[in-house]
């Protein structure tokens, strides 16, 4: 009896100490949760290829702190990505019955429809059926308070861009061009046109609410194919306000971007005046990938745009400052960023976000292929200061993925996004405070997407200074 | 040992030894049968200092010499018997040996020569007790060899004279050699009141008669000795004398038989049982005897050279009893009582009457563990059956193998633990602003996640091998057993119908 007692004490020390000496897995799963930069990868059925190629941020979290829409370049997936206030992520992949009208065909471009309270998408699918002609769809995601796809709504056709022009929807933008801010105006961008749908009627017949911008005028807002089998992106249209519109503060205006595979990009300028969509401006690049990426922002912090960022991959990146004081829209003398040492496709994604957490927002160039830790084609994003009264840039930072792969494409897509810390008015589906109201960064990679919890509005990133999280209360 | 123990048969140096001990008095007279037959045979020489009597090889030519002298002398071929008188002579130089070559010589009619070794006899021992009328003799001899020359007349030639009717007869000695051992011992011839004789060593003649010989010195037992000298012989003795201070013999008895007997130790066991019969060095020794179920006794003996002593000693029944490990395999077993190492197997413990708590151990084998009760004036004879013990091998080898998944989970757990670090300084670097922020994917999570289950996963592992390490260590296999017998012996007086005597019972 002795020595069992003996064995049983041996043991159950044994045991006791090996158990104090165990390791707790679960830490790591904390830790990654409260990880500065939250990696989303693609969900089950999503390509697996191109998560984070075409990303479009929502302008509200949709019930959650935030939210973003991914879709594929390759295949009929939608996911509607939710974060909510602790970070956490959600995904809502859109069934493949709710787009059976996209007919098993790419959506290559997206666009929120603005609105009081936004619900519904603009979808583009730019070849149809593998053929020489697309189609917008207009889509509601199953958010609470809605049922699923609009039937009657679901297919925009826009006849007037005609039967032969191709890639109907391969780029999508949305806002308030005639100056009424009532209903959204749409941009549909094809391979050769754009139209502009006013009041999102349908405009299969009314011809008065479309406008066509094309030669002979003066924008050359033509789209050269090639540039799909480079970048296989959508169609760079940007709908912002930069100058002071006579007819008021809601009115936008359009900036579309035409990259070439040879000669050289234009970036055009239009308007939208009495229904009507003018050319204003046009100006050729000094590349040919010159307007591949477009954003627009507040050098000075004063919640007005006044600079116009545009991408060349070409290893170049203009800023166009100044816009708020122009007499007449006519772009302003550009400032050229060239990274040193030189990348490889600088250019190819653009953004404007406060990063340092001082007035004004920073230019963040990205280049997805970029060698990073050896690693070709990791990429990284290159961080500017952009100084007003010395009109001038000054790299300050870089963002890259701390573990580089190769291929990994960081920074394919550069996007803003909305993010509200008030859960109780993300509960109730209530607009977010403006004092709950974080802009965070997101960074598209060929199959990933990086949530920057600590890089965006009044977040302070630089050395010394203390960093909050958009997570924390 | 200055004892002879029976039981064991003694060497053969020892037994001609021991036969010298009582006998060592010799006599040649090899060509003398009578004599022979009168006379022991040469026996070795005294033990006192362990050496052996070489043979005197000239004494034994000069014997061999004065016997062919003798057996030519007889046949009346006096002048070769006179020649091998002379080479015995030269053997040995006894004076005898020249008288009889005189003899023989005169025999043989050489009368110059005969008066020669007569003379040379008489030159030789002038205080012989013939030396007178062996001078006679030669005077004789000389004037038959020389007569007288008549005056006056010249160139008579002298009348022969035969010796035989101008001699009386004369006879060739005996001789007689008498050696000891010691020598330098006094002779005495039949009795020691008619004085001493001689000393050894001793040649010479003496009468043709039966005659004892006496032979003494100091520190040694006096030996005595019948021989028949003759004149045609050549009688050789040679005495070892023995020292005074010999073994005694010991007998020890019992009233018990067969009580094992240790004499002045008992580290080198019994030396035989009672009763014992033995020689034992003259002097005190101290005898020890034991008997299961009898006290053990020792008493002291005093030991007298050349006496025969019998010791009766008295056991007297014990109050304690007896466990006794034996049987085969006891060997190599250690036996504790009670708690308390007590001896080495096969060996008897005495114990006082009552339980007792026995353990047997032995390498390799589980241990024996029982509650005897020991009876008094019992022999509790325990005969184990041993049960091998498991090897441990097993064990040590799932221990290295716990150890080893112990130390790989501390390496892993500490990779773990590195990776998490690492990270949370990264994420504090980058809070900072120095360095690149960590994401959630990075792959440092999940290596580190896994290298912690991995880890956990070895330290249960090791847990469990160490459980069953440890329950290893310490298994066993059936316990051993033992035959246990409990033996009652005793002994008294009884008497019977064919009388009266010793009577032993016992219970087994």
């Amino acid at each position: 009896m002795r020595p069992f007692r003996c064995r049983m004490r041996l043991s159950l020390l044994g045991l006791g100490l090996l158990c104090g000496a165990a390791c707790n897995w679960t830490k790591f799963d904390d830790q990654s949760a409260d990880a500065p930069v939250r990696s989303i990868g693609a969900p089950s059925g999503f390509d697996a290829h191109d998560f984070g190629k075409s990303i479009t941020p929502l302008s509200t979290g949709r019930g959650s702190a935030a939210a973003f829409v991914a879709t594929s370049l390759n295949g009929t997936h939608v996911v509607l990505v939710k974060l909510d206030a602790g970070g956490g992520v959600k995904t809502e992949a859109v069934t493949d019955s709710a787009l059976v009208a996209a007919e098993s065909s790419t959506i290559t471009a997206v666009a929120e429809i603005p609105g009081a309270n936004p619900t519904s998408l603009l979808l583009g699918s730019p070849r149809v059926r593998d053929q020489d002609f697309g189609r917008v769809l207009t889509y509601t995601p199953p958010d609470p308070g809605n049922s699923g796809m609009d039937d009657t709504a679901k297919t925009l056709l826009i006849t007037a861009l005609g039967s032969n022009d191709s890639g109907e929807g391969r780029g999508l933008a949305a806002g308030y061009l005639d100056g009424v801010a009532d209903r959204a105006d749409y941009v549909i961008g094809s391979d050769n046109e754009i139209a502009v749908v006013i009041d999102g009627v349908p405009a299969s017949t009314a011809v008065g609410t479309t406008t066509v911008g094309v030669a002979p005028q003066a924008c050359d807002v033509s789209y050269d194919a090639l540039q799909d089998n480079r970048f296989a992106v959508r169609r760079p249209i940007l709908a912002a306000r930069l100058w002071a519109d006579p007819r008021g503060p809601g009115v936008q205006q359009l900036f579309v971007g035409a990259p070439r595979a040879t000669g050289m990009g234009t970036l055009s300028i239009l308007n939208v005046v009495d229904g009507t969509l003018s050319c204003l401006a046009s100006v050729t690049g000094p590349k040919a990938e010159f307007g591949h990426a477009l954003a627009a922002g507040d050098a000075d912090g004063d919640g007005v745009n006044d600079f116009l960022l545009v991408g060349a991959p070409g290893q170049q990146a203009f800023v166009y400052p100044g816009w708020p004081s122009l007499a007449a829209p006519a772009l302003p003398p550009a400032l050229a960023l060239t990274p040193t040492p030189a990348g490889v496709d600088f250019g190819f994604a653009v953004a404007a976000l406060n990063v340092d957490g001082l007035p004004g927002d920073e230019v963040l160039v990205s280049d997805p292929r970029a060698t990073i830790g050896g690693k070709t084609g990791a990429g990284h994003v290159l961080i500017y200061k952009f100084d007003p009264a010395a009109n001038a840039l000054t790299q300050v930072g870089e963002i890259a993925d701390h573990s580089p792969d190769t291929d990994e494409n960081f920074g394919y897509t550069l996007n803003v996004l909305n993010f509200c810390r008030d859960a109780a008015a993300v509960a109730a589906g209530a607009a977010c405070p403006p004092a709950s109201l974080s802009r965070i960064l997101l960074v598209g990679a060929a199959n990933e997407v990086f949530v920057y919890f600590r890089v965006g509005d009044n977040i302070p990133t630089s050395p010394g200074q203390t960093v909050a999280d958009v997570r924390t209360p | 040992m200055g004892f002879v123990w029976p039981r064991r048969g003694p060497s053969a140096p020892r037994a001609r030894r021991a036969v010298a001990l009582l006998l060592t008095v010799g006599a040649v007279a090899s060509f003398a049968p009578a004599a022979s037959a009168q006379m022991a045979p040469v026996l070795s020489p005294p033990v006192a200092n362990g050496s052996e009597a070489a043979p005197d090889a000239d004494l034994q030519a000069a014997k061999a010499e004065f016997e062919t002298a003798q057996t030519l002398f007889i046949r009346d071929q006096y002048d070769q018997a006179a020649a091998h008188f002379l080479d015995a002579f030269a053997r040995k130089p006894f004076s005898a040996f020249l008288f009889n070559a005189a003899v023989s010589y005169e025999k043989a009619q050489k009368l110059e020569k005969a008066a020669e070794f007569f003379q040379k006899y008489l030159d030789r021992e002038p205080g012989a007790p013939d030396a007178a009328s062996v001078k006679t003799r030669i005077e004789a001899l000389r004037t038959i060899l020389a007569p007288p020359v008549m005056p006056g007349v010249p160139g008579t030639t002298p009348v022969p004279v035969t010796p035989a009717a101008a001699l009386p007869a004369i006879e060739t000695k005996g001789l007689v050699v008498i050696d000891s051992k010691p020598q330098g011992a006094t002779i005495y011839l039949d009795n020691k009141t008619n004085g001493v004789f001689a000393k050894t060593p001793w040649q010479g003649s003496l009468e043709s008669k039966p005659v004892k010989l006496i032979l003494e010195a100091k520190g040694f037992k006096p030996e005595e000795r019948s021989i028949s000298p003759r004149s045609d012989k050549l009688v050789d003795v040679y005495i070892a004398l023995s020292e005074e201070h010999f073994l005694g013999w010991v007998e020890i008895v019992s009233n018990v038989p067969g009580a094992d007997v240790f004499i002045d130790r008992k580290d080198i066991g019994a030396i035989g049982k009672t009763p014992f019969t033995g020689h034992l060095k003259p002097g005190k020794h101290t005898v020890f005897l034991e008997r299961i179920g009898f006290k053990p006794v020792q008493q002291e003996i005093d030991i007298l050279p050349g006496t025969a002593t019998q010791h009766m000693i008295k056991l007297d029944k014990s109050d304690n009893g007896w466990i006794s490990v034996a049987g085969r395999g006891a060997y190599g077993a250690s036996v504790s009582v009670d708690g308390k190492p007590t001896c080495a197997a096969p060996c008897r413990s005495e114990v006082t009457p009552g339980v007792h708590r026995v353990v047997v151990s032995k390498g390799g084998f589980e241990d024996y563990e029982a509650e005897l009760r020991i009876d008094r004036g019992a022999e509790t004879v325990v005969e184990v059956s041993w049960s091998p013990r498991p090897s441990k091998r097993t064990a040590y080898v799932t221990a290295g193998v716990a150890a080893a998944f112990l130390g790989g989970g501390l390496y892993v757990g500490y990779l773990s633990n590195r990776n998490h670090d690492g990270v949370q300084n990264d994420i504090k670097a980058a809070s900072a602003g120095v360095g690149t922020m960590v994401d959630s994917n990075d792959p440092r999570f999940s290596r580190g996640k896994w290298e912690a289950v991995a880890a956990d996963v070895m330290f249960g592992v090791a847990a469990l091998l160490a459980v069953s390490a440890t329950v290893s260590f310490f298994a066993h296999g059936p316990d051993s057993v033992a035959a246990v017998d409990q033996r009652v012996i005793g002994f008294g007086p009884g008497v019977t119908s064919d009388g009266g005597g010793l009577v032993a019972w016992g219970r087994f």
